[in-house]
């Protein structure tokens, strides 16, 4: 049996846009301590892993492991209408079908059926980052988002104090500095200088999905390493990992 | 250009490093060394009388006495440090993906060596035609000015189409591929997959390219109002060799 309850339903839609930047279909998993979402895109270049404990909801019953497979594009329509203040409450039905009621000035339920997806095992990334980076969500975005008119790629530098960010187009070339201390770089810790590329339209489905979600984003990397950010929410996190872009 | 030095001091080495790195020549190194290897495991070789031989590409190969094969080595790509600690000469060679660091430390080097091997190998490449669309999806021009590749491996009744796009007044073409001289039994095939489409689509263009064509191929796909283009393989390579950047795979990084 499984039954959640949010106090406003926005926080499940940018649960599912955070997903649905990389995939369509999904196998949440839902247990004691709390629902966990794991995925890799079909290229395998991004993945996803999304925790909420039992504590980020108001209401939180699951009494055996179960899981729920979820079409992100059908779901995502009919969450279209979701107002930010709406509560919302989904029960699992029969292990078969998910049914959603959202409060706010009526009351509506939509009801999906669990798709059987097959459950992929996804092994756990080891990497070891030189460079830690807090940064402030809305400024990452930004900078990324303006990378990404111009370039195909977004190469990360730090340095001890600085965490540089370039991205070089056909024509035009962009190069941001962020300097610890500053509004948006909150702390800096880079082992060493370490350099990086990454497919710049991924990271911005990232940050777009992920700026809603939190405030802050801690950014890591190494040299022609994965980047992992985290988005902190007070009783879970999401985290994403992107393969680099070697020379 | 080749530079020894028999008995030499470990600064003397360190020069002569720092030569070969800035100057992309090889490293040889004879004295008596102990190995660690870290990486995949853990290894360890005993104190012993080794060549080492390091190349400018990163290539190290550690060898002893006896055998063919070096008692250990890493590959291109990898990064190489020389430098003295507590009185050995430590010569390091690191890769990261998987990550993998030998780390020779020598007691005493009896000769120490420097040159430049010449000449780049030059090798008769095989290209496949996955090879050909891949250098045709990062240069489309090979087919025309102004293609656009819109879709690969495009699934018809009669099979799959190589390469499926739009040509610079956004008419439809589908692109056959052939690595060797296409023949009649190509041109069929083109033309099996323009009619499959035909009833979705509409009319389009129909391209085969290839490297040569026979003759009796050419007036047919003439006949059939169908089109041929030369592919140039030697440029296709080009273009592959060329092609720098490579996204990688999560899949690289995953734990042990």
């Amino acid at each position: 049996m499984l039954r959640f309850s949010l106090p406003d339903a926005k926080l499940w839609r940018y649960v599912l846009d955070a997903v649905s930047a990389l995939v369509d279909e999904v196998s949440v998993r839902a247990g004691p301590d709390g629902l966990k979402i794991k995925a890799l895109d079909p290229s395998h270049v991004a993945l996803i892993n999304l925790e909420l404990r039992p504590e980020a909801f108001t209401d939180y019953e699951c009494d055996e492991e179960t899981s729920i497979g979820l079409s992100l594009p059908e779901m995502l329509k009919l969450m279209k209408n979701v107002k930010s203040g709406e509560s919302m409450t989904a029960l699992l039905e029969d292990g078969k079908r998910l049914r959603i009621e959202f409060v706010g000035e009526y009351k509506r339920t939509i009801r999906l059926p669990s798709l059987d997806l097959a459950v992929e095992e996804i092994p756990t990334l080891k990497v070891d980052f030189t460079v830690r980076a807090r940064l402030v969500s809305r400024s990452l975005r930004s900078t990324v988002k303006e990378a990404e008119t111009i370039a195909e790629t977004i190469r990360f530098r730090a340095t001890k104090d600085k965490l540089m960010v370039s991205a070089k187009g056909e024509v035009s070339a962009l190069d941001i500095e962020y300097t610890v201390g500053s509004e948006a770089l909150l702390e800096l810790d880079a082992r060493e200088e370490a350099e990086a590329s990454y497919n710049v339209e991924f990271l911005s489905e990232m940050v777009d999905s992920g700026y809603k979600i939190a405030d802050i984003v801690d950014l890591e990397y190494a040299s022609n390493m994965p980047l992992k950010l985290t988005f902190n929410l007070i009783n879970g996190k999401v985290e994403y990992y992107l393969a680099p872009y070697v020379e | 250009m080749t530079s020894a030095i028999v008995n030499p001091s470990f600064e003397d080495i360190i020069e002569l490093f720092r030569k070969s790195l800035a100057e992309g020549m090889v490293l040889i190194l004879v004295g008596e060394c102990s190995v660690e290897y870290r990486g995949r495991g853990v290894a360890s070789l005993e104190s012993g009388s080794r060549i080492i031989i390091a190349k400018p590409d990163g290539t190290l190969l550690i060898h002893a006495a006896t055998s063919v094969e070096p008692v250990n080595w890493q590959p291109p790509g990898s990064k190489l440090e020389v430098y003295i600690d507590d009185e050995n000469l430590v010569l390091s060679s690191t890769r990261r993906s998987p990550y993998e660091r030998v780390v020779a430390r020598f007691t005493s080097v009896s000769l120490v060596a420097v040159s430049r091997l010449e000449g780049k190998p030059r090798f008769r490449v095989e290209i496949g035609e996955e090879a050909i669309r891949e250098a045709i999806l990062a240069e489309p021009g090979l087919i025309e000015d102004g293609f656009k590749p819109v879709s690969i491996e495009k699934p018809v009744e009669s099979g799959f189409v190589d390469l499926y796009g739009l040509d610079r007044y956004g008419r439809l073409v589908v692109v056959e591929l052939k690595r060797v001289k296409a023949d009649l039994e190509a041109v069929e095939q083109l033309k099996a997959y323009i009619e499959s489409l035909r009833d979705r689509y509409g009319s389009m263009r129909g391209i085969l390219a290839a490297p040569s064509i026979t003759y009796k191929a050419y007036m047919r796909l003439k006949e059939l109002g169908l089109e041929y283009r030369r592919i140039d393989i030697a440029r296709c390579i080009e273009i592959l060799a060329s092609r720098k950047g490579q996204q990688r795979r999560l899949g690289e990084y995953y734990s042990c």
